[in-house]
């Protein structure tokens, strides 16, 4: 199993919302959803997995290894090999949409351009390779958003609300896109989403959260 | 390590404050003491009149000029509109004290304006009455017009950034700008207003220069002439504690200021459409926003320009390339040096944003409050005590070092802001996208931080720069006795009534000054763009 959360448990400080008794398992190689409504916890879910935040009670699990515990983070984010591709994209504005695919990038030297080529052909940003993120439109952004966190050659992906700030005809087709290359891949992924058709559509497996429990 | 630096630098700005509030505590020697009686009996009280009359009439003409100045140039559309708003901030490359002795020669019996008099009228000393400008209001002029861009600066943007919905609904119910003004935008500006009249407040509790050059008995100029006159560190230090709480006062009142600054509703930018002025109300208009250029600005450069012209050869030959050096070196070395200080700083609290570290980084940026002399006295008292303790020679006493601590502790906190708006223009999902992707702290900061952050360190550098550039008292009191800047050779020249010979380097102080103010100026915006 890739991922997996015993009892997960996370109060905001001075707020009266987070996650309580989280429990669930992603398999490797599937691709689960997590829905609920705004507030719900999801997004706080998925920072817990990604070592943002740490868990007051409970364990997080990534291929079998602990890498959190009650108030404790094992192992870090950085060293958790997961990727993330977050709502607002988060491209560094500064660097080209080529650096920013090969920013984490373990490959050696001589294999990035390759790979690079090869992850911009199948996302179909080729023509955009030397271009700057504010001067691509939102679906080439988030394209290149799930390219970078893919060139990363994660265990597990992680994606908070990745299409939600697309229109609904781009949006169907980005999400087919990347869903197809997330499947190809035979990536673990976890998707955040608030729209259940999208969710039925996208995952293997479906987790509700409601009121931050499970 | 990150914490570590930030604290200590921490620790660097609170102990000269520490060591000024323990000079009453020192046991003193007879002559100290009688020192002590002799300014508590005969100075004492004028020192806290002078000081408190300086402070609030400086404030009072900064927020008056200030604010009118902003609210006609964000609101109405007039002639010549375009340059006067660029024009408006050079007032900040021009320090109060070379502004101070253009005015007090200009006024003198012997300047320009009683000369031309007598020569039309013929009139004969004791014929006439000439007003006098070397005194409490010719000071609170000089420095209040030298601070009119704190004010204009922070009213314009927050008459800017006022909702535009705010002026629909008003003019619906048949309110005109005047009223909407008074009613509503400027009770709404108000917290902006009230910290750009604070700053002016501290800029003239900080002052030695124009109070000593206009003959005021502030607390400024006080320990300055304890300290260089009476030869008596400890009574500077004495005064330097009673200003230190009426500096604190102030602080407290601008913390209760800044908590209600929360409730002042600036929650958009518009693009306001400037209403345009009929002829007549242009010209007002017009004029008004060109008073501060010429009395900051133009004024004092024509001055100083017909001193030069009185003996061009001599004055030239005078202007040594060593005070422009010194002065672009120290201007460079602290715009340098207080920015990476400011930079660890944003960057500790960026990485560590919960605990301890933020009451400490809050506490280094008290320096930006506490008057140059203040700190000067504290710095000199602590490297003494700290050379006695280790029965060491003089290795920090009129040391380049020790002034470059001053100005690090002095403006740390003009230096930290940009620098921390700029890390929060910087989407802490950035950082998350790093270190997902495998990268530590370290490498986010080279990657991904550091080149979005060029044009508030830019920003910061020159901000600095201008400072140490104009600065005085602590240069003054710090600086190693073979070292002098533009500032203290102008200063030297025009205490000793010597306005010829201070004419060239306050020029090219002036000079130097501006370039710094018309990069600043480009700079502020470039960051509007980038935000």
């Amino acid at each position: 199993m890739s991922v997996r959360l015993t009892n997960v448990t996370y109060n905001y400080p001075a707020a009266n919302r987070g996650v309580k008794d989280v429990s669930f398992i992603l398999e490797s190689g599937k691709i689960a959803c997590l829905l609920g409504p705004s507030g719900a916890g999801k997004s706080t879910l998925l920072k817990i997995i990604a070592g943002f935040v740490t868990p007051d009670r409970g364990d997080v699990f990534i291929h079998e290894q602990k890498v959190a515990t009650s108030e404790k983070i094992i192992i870090p984010i950085q060293k958790r090999e997961i990727g993330i591709v977050f709502q607002q994209h988060a491209l560094f504005p500064h660097m080209t949409v080529a650096d920013n695919i090969l920013y984490g990038c373990r490959r050696k030297k001589a294999e990035r351009t390759d790979f690079l080529n090869q992850l911009l052909q199948e996302f179909k940003i080729e023509i955009h390779k030397n271009k700057f993120p504010h001067e691509i439109s939102g679906g080439e952004a988030q394209r290149v958003a799930v390219a970078r966190a893919i060139a990363s050659e994660p265990r597990v992906l992680l994606m908070d609300e990745p299409f939600s700030s697309l229109d609904q005809s781009l949006r169907s087709q980005v999400e087919q896109q990347c869903l197809a290359i997330i499947r190809e891949r035979n990536l673990t992924a976890l998707i955040v989403t608030h729209d259940e058709a999208s969710a039925k559509n996208m995952g293997d497996l479906i987790i509700r959260i409601d009121q931050g429990s499970e | 390590m990150l914490r570590g630096a930030a604290l200590l630098f921490a620790a660097l700005c609170i102990a000269p404050l520490l060591v000024i509030a323990t000079a009453w505590l020192i046991a003193v020697s007879p002559e100290t003491a009688e020192a002590w009686q002799h300014v508590v009996k005969y100075l004492l009280t004028s020192y806290i009149i002078d000081t408190l009359l300086l402070g609030f009439g400086v404030a009072f003409t900064a927020v008056v000029v200030g604010v009118s100045t902003a609210w006609v140039s964000s609101r109405f559309s007039f002639f010549g509109q375009s340059i006067l708003q660029f024009a408006m901030i050079l007032p900040l490359a021009v320090p109060a004290y070379v502004s101070a002795y253009s005015y007090g020669w200009l006024f003198e019996y012997a300047g320009p304006l009683q000369t031309l008099l007598r020569d039309f009228t013929g009139w004969e000393k004791g014929d006439y009455y000439f007003p006098q400008f070397r005194n409490l209001g010719g000071a609170i002029i000089v420095i209040g017009f030298s601070t009119v861009p704190y004010v204009y600066l922070l009213a314009r943007t927050a008459f800017l950034t006022q909702p535009l919905e705010w002026w629909q609904a008003a003019s619906s119910m048949g309110s005109y700008p005047r009223h909407f003004f008074w009613r509503v935008a400027l009770p709404a500006a108000r917290p902006f207003v009230f910290a750009g009249g604070l700053l002016a407040l501290m800029e003239a509790l900080a002052d030695i220069g124009t109070v000593s050059i206009m003959g005021v008995q502030s607390f400024g100029a006080g320990i300055y002439r304890s300290w260089f006159y009476l030869g008596e560190p400890l009574v500077a230090a004495r005064l330097a504690a009673v200003l230190l709480i009426f500096v604190f006062l102030l602080m407290s009142v601008e913390a209760f200021n800044r908590r209600k600054q929360r409730y002042s509703a600036i929650i958009q930018n518009n693009e306001i459409k400037k209403i345009p002025l009929t002829f007549g109300k242009s010209i007002f208009a017009f004029l008004l926003c060109l008073l501060p250029v010429l009395v900051g600005f133009v004024i004092p450069i024509l001055v100083l320009l017909r001193l030069l012209s009185y003996n061009k050869v001599f004055s030239m030959a005078l202007l040594d390339g060593e005070y422009v050096w010194q002065t672009l070196r120290l201007g460079g070395l602290s715009g340098l040096l207080v920015a990476v200080v400011a930079l660890v700083m944003a960057l500790a609290e960026r990485f560590y944003p919960k605990g301890w570290l933020r009451y400490f980084t809050a506490l280094a940026n008290v320096g930006y409050a506490i008057p140059g002399a203040i700190l000067a006295v504290g710095l000199m008292l602590l490297f003494g005590w700290t050379q006695k303790y280790f029965s060491a020679d003089s290795f920090m006493t009129a040391t380049i070092a020790a002034l470059l601590i001053a100005y690090v502790v002095r403006f740390v906190a003009t230096a930290y802001q940009p620098l921390r708006s700029g890390f929060t223009r910087i989407p802490q999902e950035y950082d998350q996208a790093s270190a997902a992707l495998g990268k530590n702290k370290l490498v986010t900061f080279f990657r991904v931080q550091l080149p979005l952050l060029w044009l508030p360190l830019s920003v910061a550098f020159l901000v600095v720069f201008l400072d140490t550039v104009k600065e005085l008292s602590a240069t003054l009191i710090l600086r190693p006795f073979d070292v002098k800047n533009l500032a203290i050779v102008a200063f030297e020249f025009a205490s000793d009534d010597r306005h010829v010979e201070a004419s060239p380097y306050a020029l090219i102080l002036i000079a130097l000054s501006t370039v710094a103010v018309i990069i600043l100026f480009k700079l502020y915006d470039k960051l509007k763009v980038y935000r």
